[in-house]
């Protein structure tokens, strides 16, 4: 991120490079807990996005006028602001959806990818490349937590967006909907993502397994 | 130095008030479409519960009940009664009964002649593929004539009138299940024989 | 009495934040390489959320509720739990040292720790209709299993760490398949009738 970062790159960094769930390893909460269906699965993606786009653009717009002292406050504030008003209209407009996703609408406040972008990207940048970063970042939050679902789904349920897929090919296997499923399916996929790249650039796929530790409950010390 | 302490609490106020103030500009629009979406939504499963009925009185809440002499139990909440050209065709009891992690609030219709004609879930946060179970077919089980000594939850097969099969590893929910619609039975039985 | 006591096996077992309610995944998945880290992070959870429970579940009965500004919950909520997290560690600073030094490089960590926040949202469901007491107890008995879920884990990795692990596991996905593991025994948990 050193440097004036291109606007393409900016939004196309969140999708693979530095995909928020598989590779930088935040916002692990909400990735394992709703995942139990695909369309959950989108449904927090796209609320998580709105409120990452809707953030770090009043954040890039104020970062002048905020003193540093109260950043963090300030960061927080805004953010569940954001989070609020997309909880208020998903339970106007989608109340099956907010009743499926629960807790972990309001929860997104403290989701780490939220306040990690705005540290780390929409207090240093302009708001339309912070939009980019925003809408960059949700749809690789997304995309991820729409595969962990439809893995979820189609192994432990059966079916795939709501459609029976595997009637009678085999039983599903309820544990994939359970708890222990969605830790599974995650560290199955992290790992693969980590093969798939380590092909690619050896070197990094050091930095993603160790992300978490540092990067996420250090977030608001991270730099 | 005074700046220093003064600056970052007002700008810090001003963000706060801000969005403070944005916030119940939102609410303000999607309070009413909330609260109608949920109206409607009571509504339509109202009748889905009680299939042939047509306008449905206000709920009559526990106290209101006790008022009127009736005995509604713990888990009652609210008391929806259908009437046509001024017979009684049928109640709706909205019943929360404590189940796995925590109330399963439910809807049950029972018709003139005591029969259950519907149960529908309303909103309960049981194990996914394990109580989670209980909506739909196993509810079918509760159809049908209201037994003299209401429903009684057994893990073997059902021997007695009344007798409900526990969902597998779903006892608590089964239970909680068995206990509200026994509550909601009981209280229609009062209140027909009561009307007549 | 018996009610307090269904709260702390509840809380604690059967929907244990971390294992079957996943609140908390990355303290638990960030500080969990060492026993020692993770007894830290724990009496700091433990400390912060019993004290966030209280607070939070007066600010909504007392602030919120009388005045229909239910919907300000979360903003309120997370704001007095990033000022509590600052007020205590000032005064375990000035006051207990010694408490201050074992648990402080993990308070700033617990603001956004979902945990908290989590417990507070939970203890103010209507569904749940809890008293200030058993708000309280909760978020005590929610974070205990959030420490014991977690120093469990530590023991767990610290164990992982000599194994001989396919390369591509390394790391974070062979912690979330331990987790998983670790996951399944307390699926088991959810049969117990209380």
């Amino acid at each position: 991120m050193a440097g004036k970062p291109k606007a393409l790159s900016v939004l196309t960094n969140g999708f693979l490079k530095e995909n928020p769930t598989l590779r930088l390893l935040l916002g692990m909460c909400p990735s394992l807990a709703v995942t139990t269906l695909a369309v959950n699965g989108i449904g927090m993606g796209v609320a998580a996005t709105v409120v990452l786009i809707g953030s770090n653009v009043v954040i890039s717009l104020i970062r002048k006028i905020v003193p540093d002292k109260v950043r963090i406050p300030v960061f927080i504030t805004v953010i569940a602001g954001f989070v609020t008003i997309v909880k208020m209209l998903m339970e106007a407009y989608f109340p099956d959806l907010n009743k499926q996703l629960g807790i972990f609408i309001p929860l997104i406040v403290v989701n780490c990818i939220i306040l990690a972008r705005a540290e780390m990207f929409a207090s240093r940048n302009g708001p339309l490349l912070s939009a980019l970063d925003g809408l960059g970042m949700g749809i690789g939050f997304t995309c991820a937590l729409f595969i962990i679902g439809s893995v979820r789904e189609i192994l432990g349920s059966g079916t795939w967006m709501g459609m029976t897929l595997t009637a009678d090919l085999f039983d599903p296997a309820t544990i994939m909907i359970l708890p222990p499923g969605g830790f599974m399916v995650m560290g199955t996929l992290i790992a693969l993502v980590n093969r798939l790249s380590r092909k690619k650039e050896k070197a990094r796929s050091e930095e993603a397994a160790g992300g978490c530790a540092v990067g996420c409950p250090g977030c608001e010390k991270a730099t | 130095m005074l700046k220093e302490i003064v600056k970052p609490a007002v700008v810090l106020f001003l963000v706060c008030a801000i969005i403070t103030g944005a916030l119940a500009f939102v609410n303000g629009i999607t309070k009413p479409i909330i609260d109608e979406g949920q109206e409607a939504a009571l509504r339509e499963s109202l009748s889905v519960v009680l299939p042939g009925a047509g306008q449905f009185s206000e709920a009559m809440d526990r106290d209101s009940l006790t008022d009127q002499g009736y005995q509604p139990g713990e888990r009652i909440k609210n008391l929806y009664t259908s009437t046509n050209g001024g017979e009684i065709v049928g109640c709706v009891v909205e019943v929360a009964s404590k189940g796995y992690g925590g109330n399963i609030v439910m809807l049950v219709g029972i018709d003139k002649s005591l029969s259950i004609t519907g149960v529908a879930i309303l909103s309960h946060n049981e194990t996914p593929g394990l109580g989670s179970k209980a909506d739909g077919e196993y509810m079918e089980r509760y159809l049908g004539r209201i037994p003299e000594n209401l429903y009684r939850v057994v893990k073997t097969k059902p021997a007695r009138d009344g007798d409900i099969e526990a969902l597998a590893s779903a006892t608590i929910t089964s239970r909680a299940i068995a206990n509200g619609i026994s509550e909601a039975a009981d209280l229609v039985r009062d209140y027909i024989r009561g009307e007549e | 009495m018996k009610e307090l006591f269904a709260i702390l096996i509840g809380a604690m077992l059967i929907e244990n934040f971390v294992l079957s309610k996943f609140l908390g995944i990355c303290p638990f998945l960030g500080v969990s390489q060492k026993t020692s880290t993770a007894l830290g992070m724990s009496g700091a959870v433990v400390f912060v959320n019993t004290l966030a429970s209280l607070v939070t579940y007066l600010v909504n009965d007392l602030l919120l509720k009388p005045n229909g500004l239910e919907y300000l919950q979360t903003i309120a909520f997370i704001l007095v739990i990033a000022a509590l997290v600052q007020f205590v560690e000032i005064v375990l600073k000035k006051l207990v040292p010694p408490l201050y030094k074992a648990l402080g490089i993990y308070l700033p960590l617990i603001t956004t720790n979902c945990a908290i926040l989590g417990s507070a949202l939970i203890n103010v469901d209507p569904a749940r209709d809890y008293s200030l007491l058993e708000a309280v107890f909760f978020g005590f008995s929610a974070a205990l299993g959030f420490s014991m879920a977690l120093v469990l884990f530590s023991g767990i990795r610290e164990r992982l760490e000599t194994s001989d692990i396919p390369e591509s596991f390394k790391g974070m996905p062979i912690a979330l398949i331990a987790a998983s593991l670790v996951s399944v025994a307390f699926v088991g948990f959810a049969g117990l009738v209380i």
